[in-house]
């Protein structure tokens, strides 16, 4: 069987997997009323939590960036990776005590005010929005290369896909489900990782084979480490080292804590702690989430590595005719471009972009072929050597043909991609919908509105989402990796300190909070719109303040926000006596006195 | 070819020999949309089942929406009573191409001749549906407020003697009126001077016409409010031994209610049961009381009570039962210090047929009580023998986890909204539903406002007890039509539940103090957190859910020793021995079910 056959095949039989647990889950009439004991097991719920927290972003996007950023991606690893750990342990427990669902529930009733509840509304929102437009990205990739379409089409396929899973197909919130993806995308990470590792370094965890030396083309050990040829390879190419990093320490600190608290309120996860029945329960499915999660981020930087490694082998100096099979297909979709500068027939890489922004093909390959077969590409060219574009999203995608893994697990990988983003975007959607529809309509603008007209909202608001999110995923490049930067950014400097001292500090009020939140929320947007969008050319180390790129200036932001929330509320009144209670109440443990009413 | 299943009802009703002639004389049609195959009033040739399409059923002298009476799809039969009646009433159209079946009139006819069976079971449909046809139209409002009846409804005008009136007066304002009774007043108190009294007065103490009728008043009244149900008025005479009462209004006289009157009203005897509980001093009268309750059961139904006002009336008949019981069993001493609870359907008053006994005590602080666990066992044990099974899952005084004071129940209360596993919400939705039958009832008030302090404004907790209302798939295909498993749907689960428990989430939510989930929904209107309309869907759709389950029960009560043949337990409902107009009903009812199930699933984020 073919790849195109196999692909076909495991994408759909996920899918059939998923409805049909769906369907048996919801459809069993044979169960009792209430089950003591019965519930979803700690273990199943960390999976699901892990499904939902690994986006096509972590599944596809992260390796792809390790592969070509190197030591400088390794930010989002941890950024990522430290912000579950803080939701995990340090908010959702406490928010789970304060019986809110949503942060903006939280903040709103926490303040006893209006105007938080809508900053932090408008936040989670943009933050979701940014969230799903990367996961219809990735579902587009994914259909792209295996329809055989343009990515542009694969990502409308991928919408209306979405659209039918997330908003008509009622299969949310279903945990089987959940772990059933979970099962498909781990699965279809770990095997070629596991196979490229065998294969390059005798090794079969990929974590260790990361460290280990390289086997050759016989199998012997050559004794070189891995990322020594890797920075061997890439510099020969002029690059800068594979292991080297081109961002200052305090950078990396900063872009770090941003994306760490601006993830830490990522509502999607949240709401997963909130369906154990138990705090007990929701710290043991916290620690298997974690767990389920690193199986894939500690394998991610070995993908890395083994992909760069293998294209740059494979690819390099080869001559356009004698490639293999994979490069003409991703070329077809538009996320692989050749501009053959020096007329040799072979595809030379080099530092630098060979040229400006993503490839523009003059017709399909049939109308507009070059010298030697490759489709034409109008864009102007740089002046540097390179010659060759490679959208890195599909490095993940295409490793295992690079590898020349068997079509099985091709066609794995496909499926896993899809499950990744169906999984993160089902989850986005719906709160994305409920916020607009419940905190914000409802809530805050129009309290009279009706439940029809709120259901009617809410469904409108999924459908303006996937839309959105589906334009952003057509038109990427480089601007969604702005707009993630300003979302996390800003939900760090807005409401992350509102929410940590909304539980630990009982005398913060409504005028700090609201205080804080502007001021945090107004610098870190200036900054950001100032060097992405109005002086884009100034946007070097050098003009940074502190040394702070766009990408970490959440984190003075919240620095900042801390700062002003704690003068205004020490110089205006405490919050009313029975916020206080609550917010003592909080911290102690259930069963320790009577719960207060509030 | 033949393809109907001779096995289904009614064919199933025939004899082998005479479903071979059936067989033989049945010949397939095919029909245009939108043809007549039936006129009303006209005769009818044939009977007709369906093989493929939709026959609509419409009275052609209604509106279009509201003749709409019913659609006929595969392996109904409809024509039937056209043929056994010589005419037929009603018009039956195709809605869509169909192919039907056609059974000769002759044929039919002589089936029904020689096998009584087959052609009841045509009659028994016809009875059935005419008295769903007959509530539908009158728009939900039925004859029967029946046991229901209200003091005020049955009362006279009270006829009031001037101060000072003389016997003449009397008899005379008795004579206008056609009254048997008087009121006169004395010093702010009411005194009655009947009939009886004023020949009393003439004959034997020799008044005379011009005498003062004062004297001959008697004031140790028999006094109701005027809310008070008529049966207990009934009691009320039959335990004093008068003819009469007094409905008073506060310290006003407001009507006076007749014992004629009172029997004229009812026209049944059912009430009977209603009076033999209340007169039961001990328990042995009680448990024979207790023991007619189906049977008032059945008679409610056959009268055509709403199901509504039927739930009423039993819910208040098993709570007089159970709080009789009761002080039969508890010392007096004790009695004052506690409140008996019952709860879930019993609590919300929407059990019909005796189920099992839930409840609890409350005892309030000041309660010494060392025989409390040997009393309560006595209690249960009495209930068992009054009709009520133990409750499987040892809801029962008889568990002294279900008995303590107000302030281990608070603590209960909080032990279980912090825990959040399934078991202590189930528990705290068992307890959502108390309704007190016996003792003080400010006791599960007290318990009550614990409860909805501590989870009201708990939207986590709140999510995780209104969980369990999406659990269970309702019995509708992707389509939108309804299921038809050879079991039978589970009405319980794909129907009552989800109503009764999402309303208990909401009432929970907004701190609803009815129990009933009729009231509950009342309530939540007037809260503006539902339209009028929908809980108007939904209490009926309920309604509709506990009549088809109570029907089926019944039939099955009256098979052999109480067992139903096919050995279904209460909750499944049989869809193919309903009739078509019902499974539209239980149809649309249960879509309402399913926009509920929706409208839950966002108010408490159960989607995830």
């Amino acid at each position: 069987m073919d790849v195109q056959l196999l692909t076909y095949l495991f994408v759909g039989g996920s899918f059939a997997l998923y409805i049909g647990i769906a369907i048996w889950s919801r459809a069993g009439s044979t169960k009792e009323f209430y089950v003591a004991g019965g519930g979803v097991s700690p273990l199943a719920n960390g999976a699901a939590t892990a499904a939902d927290w690994m986006s096509a972003a972590s599944f596809i996007s992260m390796a792809g960036i390790i592969a070509f950023s190197g030591y400088d991606a390794s930010v989002y690893l941890m950024g990522w990776t430290g912000g579950y750990v803080l939701l995990a342990m340090l908010l959702a427990p406490y928010l789970r005590k304060f019986g809110k669902f949503t942060v903006p529930d939280f903040i709103g009733d926490r303040y006893y005010s209006n105007v938080a509840r809508t900053v932090a509304v408008i936040c989670v929102i943009f933050v979701s929005f940014t969230y799903v437009a990367g996961q219809m990205r990735g579902v587009g990739i994914v259909f792209a290369r295996f329809l055989e379409v343009d990515v542009n089409v694969g990502v409308i396929i991928g919408m209306a896909i979405v659209f039918f899973y997330a908003v008509l197909g009622g299969m949310k919130g279903i945990t089987y489900t959940q772990v059933a993806q979970y099962c498909v995308l781990i699965f279809a990470f770990l095997v070629p990782a596991v196979f490229l590792s065998i294969m390059m370094t005798g090794h079969v965890l990929p974590q260790t084979g990361f460290g280990a030396t390289v086997l050759d083309a016989a199998g012997n050990d050559t004794g070189v480490y891995l990322l020594d040829r890797l920075d061997q390879i890439v510099q020969d190419l002029g690059f800068g080292a594979y292991t080297d990093g081109s961002k200052s320490t305090i950078d990396v600190f900063f872009i770090t804590a941003a994306l760490m608290c601006g993830t830490a309120g990522l509502p999607h996860v949240i709401v997963r702690f909130f369906t154990v029945p138990t705090v007990r329960d929701a710290r043991i499915s916290a620690g298997w989430a974690l767990f389920f999660i690193a199986l894939l981020y500690t394998t991610a930087p070995a993908v890395g590595a083994f992909a760069r490694t293998n294209l740059i082998e494979t690819v390099n100096n080869t001559e356009y005719q004698e490639l293999p099979g994979w490069f003409y297909n991703w070329e077809n979709s538009g996320l692989i471009g050749w501009l053959d500068k020096n007329n040799d027939g072979r595809v030379q890489m080099a530092a630098g972009d060979p040229f400006k922004g993503a490839p523009a093909f003059a017709g399909s390959r049939e109308e507009a072929t070059g010298g030697v077969g490759q489709r034409v590409i109008t864009n102007a060219p740089t002046d540097n050597a390179s010659e060759i574009y490679v959208d890195r999203d599909i490095m993940v995608l295409a490793n295992p043909e690079i590898g020349n893994l068997p079509a099985w697990v091709i066609a794995l990988v496909a499926a896993g991609g899809v499950a990744a983003a169906l999984s993160t975007a089902a989850g986005l959607l719906l709160v994305i919908s409920s916020a607009v529809s419940h905190d914000l309509l409802k809530k805050t603008l129009k309290p009279d509105i009706s439940e029809k007209q709120e259901l009617l909202a809410a469904r409108l608001a999924a459908v303006v989402a996937i839309i959105i999110a589906g334009y952003f995923g057509i038109n990427p490049p480089g601007f969604v990796a702005q707009v993630v930067a300003f979302a996390f950014g800003l939900a760090a400097a807005s409401f992350f300190p509102v929410i940590l001292m909304g539980i630990f500090y009982k005398r913060m009020n409504k005028e700090g909070a609201i205080a804080g939140m502007a001021v945090g929320l107004a610098f870190t947007f200036c900054y950001i719109v100032y060097f992405k969008f109005v002086s884009p050319e100034l946007n070097t180390a050098d003009n940074w303040l502190f040394g702070v790129s766009p990408e970490g200036i959440g984190t003075v932001g919240m620095v900042l926000n801390f700062i002003v929330a704690l003068v205004v509320s020490r110089v205006t009144a405490p919050p009313p006596e029975h916020i206080q209670h609550i917010v003592e109440d909080i911290r102690v443990p259930r069963g320790a006195g009577a719960a207060q009413a509030h | 070819m033949i393809d109907v299943d001779f096995e289904q009802l009614p064919f199933s009703l025939l004899e082998e020999d005479r479903r071979e002639r059936l067989k033989a004389a049945m010949e397939m049609a095919f029909f245009e949309a939108g043809q007549v195959l039936l006129e009303a009033r006209r005769p009818a040739d044939y009977v007709y089942v369906v093989h493929k399409g939709a026959v609509l059923e419409l009275d052609p002298t209604l509106p279009a929406d509201a003749g709409r009476l019913g659609v006929y799809t595969a392996g109904d039969v409809f024509g039937a009573l056209s043929v056994l009646n010589g005419r037929s009433r009603y018009r039956f159209v195709t809605e869509e191409e169909t192919l039907c079946y056609l059974i000769p009139a002759a044929l039919f006819k002589t089936l029904c001749d020689e096998q009584p069976a087959f052609a009841d079971y045509f009659r028994q449909r016809l009875a059935s549906k005419n008295r769903l046809l007959a509530e539908r139209r009158e728009g939900g409002v039925t004859m029967a407020g029946f046991m229901l009846a209200k003091v005020h409804q049955c009362m006279r005008e009270p006829l009031v003697l001037p101060s000072g009136g003389t016997v003449q007066q009397a008899v005379a304002a008795l004579n206008e009126r056609q009254a048997d009774s008087l009121l006169v007043e004395r010093d702010g108190h009411v005194g009655v001077i009947t009939k009886t009294d004023l020949l009393r007065g003439l004959v034997d103490e020799g008044l005379t016409p011009a005498s003062p009728a004062l004297s001959l008043a008697t004031f140790r009244l028999v006094k109701v409010p005027p809310d008070e149900y008529l049966f207990a008025a009934l009691v009320s005479m039959t335990r004093h031994e008068v003819e009469r009462v007094v409905v008073m209004e506060g310290r006003k006289p407001v009507g006076v209610v007749e014992l004629t009157d009172v029997l004229s009203f009812f026209s049944s005897r059912s009430y009977v049961v209603g009076l033999e509980v209340e007169r039961a001093d001990n328990l042995q009268a009680l448990s024979l009381a207790s023991a007619r309750l189906p049977e008032l059961v059945r008679a409610l139904m056959a009268q055509g009570v709403k199901m509504r006002f039927a739930m009423d009336l039993l819910a208040a008949l098993n709570g007089r039962i159970i709080s009789k019981a009761f002080q039969f069993v508890v010392p007096e001493a004790h009695q004052e210090h506690g409140c008996l609870l019952v709860l879930g359907s019993e609590g919300r008053g929407e059990q019909i047929l005796k189920t099992d006994q839930d409840n609890a005590l409350i005892l309030d602080d000041a309660a010494h009580w060392p025989e409390r666990d040997e009393h309560m066992r006595r209690f249960t044990e009495t209930l068992l023998t009054l009709g009520y099974p133990r409750c499987p899952g040892n809801i029962m005084v008889s568990n002294p986890e279900w008995v303590g004071s107000l302030s281990d129940w608070r603590e209960k209360v909080s032990r279980w909204a912090g825990q959040g596993d399934d078991a202590a919400m189930m528990n705290l939705a068992i307890l959502i539903d108390a309704h007190p039958v016996a003792g003080r009832a400010e006791l599960v008030e007290a318990l009550r406002e614990t409860l909805f302090q501590r989870c009201s404004g708990d939207q986590i907790l709140l999510s995780r007890f209104a969980r369990p209302s999406l659990k269970f798939a309702t019995p509708l295909n992707w389509f939108g039509a309804l299921k038809k498993p050879d079991q039978g749907i589970d009405i319980k689960k794909g129907g009552l539940f989800p109503v009764v428990h999402g309303v208990r989430a909401m009432s929970l939510e907004h701190r609803v103090r009815d129990t009933g989930t009729l009231a509950r929904l009342n309530r939540l209107v007037d809260a503006g957190q539902m339209d009028a309309g929908f809980a108007e869907e939904l209490g009926e759709a309920m309604a509709l859910f506990a009549e088809l389950r109570l029907r089926q029960q019944l039939a099955r009560l009256e098979g052999e020793g109480g067992q139903d043949p096919a050995g279904l337990p209460g909750n499944q409902l049989l869809v193919d021995r309903l009739s078509a107009l019902e499974r539209d009903l239980l149809r649309e009812s249960l879509q309402v079910v399913n926009e509920f199930k929706k409208r839950l699933s966002r108010r408490f984020h159960l989607e995830y």
